[in-house]
């Protein structure tokens, strides 16, 4: 700048350092934004716990350290993500497995024959009545919310009566309609069949089965309100 | 007249704010880019079957024909695609109705009771199946998980030695596979559907505990989070907390978390990132997977939402991102479904 009066020379200069101050921000933003990505993207590496061996999704490479699991003398290490806490038990597990393996016969196998479909038999009758629990249902705990369960014999055909409540959104913490979800099924529990979600006419509060007279369960609902329905028609009286 | 870039008629002043406004911009562009970063969602491996048992044949003459020929078919298929597998087999609650009352399980829905040596039996003809079909491979592993659940049938079994119990049922049978030679291939290890809605957490994590102080194979919890947040508060007085230590918390709880609903993986995302946030020694949860149960309830989830939502939720947040190595889905093992 050798041309320049001394003020704008100044001037130049403020600004000559300006854009070299401004590339440099740019360029340290961007690999901040590299190195950040690079670290919170997951790699390829398997982590689950159970994986002695390589991601199932690799499914062309053998798995690596599922070799591994047959010498004993191989160091095990956790995959990556693990806490050191969660790491030293995962390697406490492994390491017992591994001097397991290594103490177990290894018969030689015989080539891979398919044996034809088996059908199983009808299985035993179900257990009928009445469970003051919140048992599991062909359903998930999601959808509805389960107080008590009642199985049996209805004419022809096996009942099993879900009480409680749907929810408003799967999986959320609010309860809509009270009602009965309701299912149809062979002795043995097959050939299952979802009759329906049947909402209580009047209820507030999920519903639980106080009885079963016959055809007809009683109904109670939290705050003491009392109703009925007919195991028949499928309705409420 | 030759004009130098920073001979100009224009003030430096404004030339100054002019470059400081574009390096301005160009930082918010680049700050937006990393706090919505494009990600790119791991592949999904094959999703690996899992069972509700719903039958088991009483007659052990017939080497349960149906639980060979299901871990006949998981060893074909991963002989086949040289891959490993991840699979429960739901026996359902623990009870006490056996002869003299004996231990053992209620199967879920049908609610008939199955004694242990059953349960070991069909779990045991499982992992031969595998290790038989897969033949000529030796190196491809089933994670066979031997499940239960934290719900009561006739006799309240979720408490500690209901665990210690479990525990033993486990190592027997893990026992077992090792002595026929099956353990280079086969992983046995405990399993429990635990829900916040069938039991108390309290009783619940002293069953993980009773389970913990039996065994050294690990356990995985294959259960729901339902109403924790962000939809709410977590049901039946359980904390966020609480689901932490049953799936990873404790040093030996692992995580395979049913994912039938989009609201399911945020909150699997809430109750990681509380390990984080509270300083657990154990951190973020590393899941082996997502859950679907598309086969039983095709309202919900299929295998690969379950993927993409469980992937993308954890990985959204750096201080909860990890990969995930398995993809179930329930099953019931005799193919009956029901709706939902």
């Amino acid at each position: 700048m050798p041309n320049l009066p001394p003020r704008e020379r100044s001037h130049a200069r403020r600004l000559e350092l300006i854009v070299i101050l401004s590339i440099a921000l740019v360029l340290i933003i961007i690999a901040g934004v590299l190195a950040s990505r690079h670290s919170s993207t997951p790699g390829s590496t398997p982590t689950g716990i159970a994986a002695l061996s390589a991601s199932p999704s690799s499914v062309s490479t053998p798995p690596a350290t599922a070799v591994a699991a047959f010498s004993p003398a191989a160091a095990v290490t956790a995959p990556p993500g693990y806490s050191p806490a969660k790491a030293t038990a995962y390697v406490r597990e492994q390491e017992a497995h591994l001097t397991a393996v290594a103490r177990a016969p290894h018969p030689t196998k015989p080539a891979y024959v398919p044996l034809p479909p088996q059908t199983p038999g009808p299985g035993p009758t179900m257990p009928a009545g009445l469970v003051n629990h919140p048992l599991p249902g062909p359903f998930s705990s999601d959808v509805f919310l389960v107080r008590n369960v009642w199985t049996g014999p209805v004419g022809s055909t096996w009942l099993q009566v879900y009480a409680g409540a749907a929810r408003k959104v799967p999986g959320g913490s609010s309860l809509g309609a009270a009602g009965l979800r309701i299912y149809s099924m062979t002795a043995t529990g097959a050939a299952m069949q979802y009759l329906g979600f049947f909402p209580a006419p009047t209820a507030s509060g999920p519903l639980s089965i106080s009885a079963v007279n016959g055809t007809i369960v009683q109904l109670r609902t939290d705050s003491g309100q009392s109703l009925a329905f007919n195991l028949t028609s499928l309705q409420y009286q | 007249m030759r004009r130098d870039w920073w001979n100009t008629d224009q003030p430096s002043a404004l030339i100054a704010g002019r470059i400081l406004g574009i390096v301005t911009l160009l930082a918010i562009l680049i700050g937006m880019a990393r706090a919505t970063p494009a990600l790119a969602v791991q592949a999904k491996p094959a999703t690996d079957w899992s069972f509700y048992v719903r039958y088991i044949d009483p007659n052990p003459g017939d080497d349960y024909p149906q639980a060979y020929n299901l871990g006949c078919n998981q060893g074909h298929f991963d002989a086949s695609y040289g891959q490993n597998s991840e699979v429960v087999l739901d026996f359902g609650a623990q009870d006490f109705s056996g002869a003299g009352g004996s231990p053992g399980t209620r199967l879920t829905v049908v609610n008939t009771f199955e004694d242990y040596s059953q349960i070991s039996g069909y779990a045991e003809r499982f992992a031969f199946g595998y290790y038989y079909c897969t033949g000529t491979d030796t190196t491809t592993t089933l994670h066979l998980g031997i499940g239960t659940n934290n719900s009561t049938y006739n006799f309240d079994r979720v408490d500690y030695g209901g665990g210690e119990d479990w525990a033993t049922e486990v190592n027997n049978i893990a026992n077992d596979v090792a002595n026929q030679g099956e353990s280079s291939q086969v992983v046995v290890f405990g399993a429990s559907d635990m829900e916040l809605d069938w039991h108390d957490a309290a009783s619940t994590i002293n069953w993980v505990n009773g389970y913990q102080a039996q065994t050294s194979n690990h356990l995985l919890n294959f259960g729901d989070a339902a109403g924790c947040p962000p939809s709410g508060g977590c049901d039946n007085q359980w904390t966020v907390a609480n689901v932490y230590y049953v799936s990873w918390g404790d040093p030996i709880a692992y995580s395979l978390p049913e994912i039938y609903y989009s609201t399911n993986a945020q909150q699997w995302q809430n109750i990681s990132l509380y390990g984080v946030t509270s300083g657990q020694s154990a951190g973020k949860i590393v899941f082996d997977g997502p859950l679907d149960q598309y086969d039983l309830c095709p309202s919900s989830n299929t295998s690969d939402q379950a993927w993409n939502q469980l992937w993308t939720d954890i990985n959204q947040d750096s201080r909860t991102a990890s990969s995930l190595t398995y993809s179930a889905e329930m099953h019931t093992s005799n193919g009956s479904s029901g709706g939902c």
